[in-house]
């Protein structure tokens, strides 16, 4: 039988506040995997969470202290409309 | 008395005692061992790919020799919270190579609201290397944006950011949801760096 599973397989957090998630798409014909393709996101601690997987809701609340957040927060104010 | 080989052969001819082992053996061991990918000529062996963890160097045994990372996939299309996007474009294409990562993607979608327009990105940027010798790592990048000014934008990546911006080619300041005509189109071929 052909099933086809969708696996938070990546996360990553990188720099202070940014968390990269990769799923994978696996398609599998009984036990064995036959296809495996990757779509990813990146998510910052001013995106949505309420559709994400569990686990990435729980490595970016651990991440996003209010440290990180005020950084974030300061490095958005400062690139407002400029280049740089 | 060594065996001859047909001269038709196009292939070398390896000793069994110069393979390298699959197991049990140490990598000094090895050194100088020709290494056999798959066990027979079947079709299965022959498209087995090669799997390193830990990456392969090239041209060199330094860190800047290492390719360490490929991937190819899909990355979802997001804006700022004005922007619709439209289900016609659902995702964008990236291939990463090590540090590198390039997109291509066609983004449909309404507005409102003067918000700047940005696209997410699949990986961050890489931050800026602090102090000397103090690299920005900020990537503009042509791309078409019918209905603006000259139907052309530069798309600016800034160092660590996630996502894109989009500036005129004659104006000042971010594109905003005002700038673009009703549904607005981005058509996109990019590369930036990252640090991932």
């Amino acid at each position: 039988m052909i099933t086809k599973e969708l696996e938070v397989d990546k996360i990553e957090v990188v720099g202070l506040w940014n968390v990269q998630v990769r799923t994978a798409t696996v398609i599998k014909e009984g036990d064995e995997e036959i296809s495996r393709s990757f779509h990813r996101h990146v998510l910052t601690p001013d995106i949505d969470m309420s559709e994400e997987d569990p686990r990435v809701v729980a490595v970016a609340e651990a991440a996003w202290t209010p440290e990180v957040r005020a950084a974030f927060d300061a490095f958005k104010e400062a690139q407002t409309d400029g280049v740089g | 008395m060594p065996t001859k080989v047909s001269a038709a052969m196009t292939e070398g001819v390896v000793k069994d005692t110069d393979k390298a082992l699959s197991t049990g053996s140490s990598l000094t061991a090895q050194t100088g061992k020709v290494v056999q990918l798959g066990t027979n000529n079947t079709v299965a062996d022959t498209i087995n790919p090669l799997y390193t963890l830990g990456g392969v160097q090239l041209g060199g045994s330094g860190a800047a020799n290492l390719l360490d990372d490929y991937e190819e996939g899909t990355f979802t299309l997001v804006g700022n919270s004005n922007m619709t996007i439209n289900a016609i474009s659902g995702a964008g294409n990236y291939t990463k190579i090590g540090n590198r990562v390039y997109c291509n993607y066609f983004v449909r979608f309404t507005h409102t609201g003067t918000d700047d327009v940005k696209i997410n990105l699949p990986f961050a940027a890489a931050a800026d290397v602090a102090g000397s010798p103090n690299i920005q790592n900020e990537s503009p990048n042509v791309v078409w944006i019918p209905g603006i000014s000259g139907n052309i934008s530069m798309a600016y990546i800034a160092s660590s950011n996630s996502h894109m911006n989009f500036y005129t080619l004659t104006g000042s300041g971010l594109l905003g949801n005002d700038d673009m005509v009703a549904t607005a189109e981005i058509y996109a071929s990019i590369s930036y760096m990252t640090s991932a």
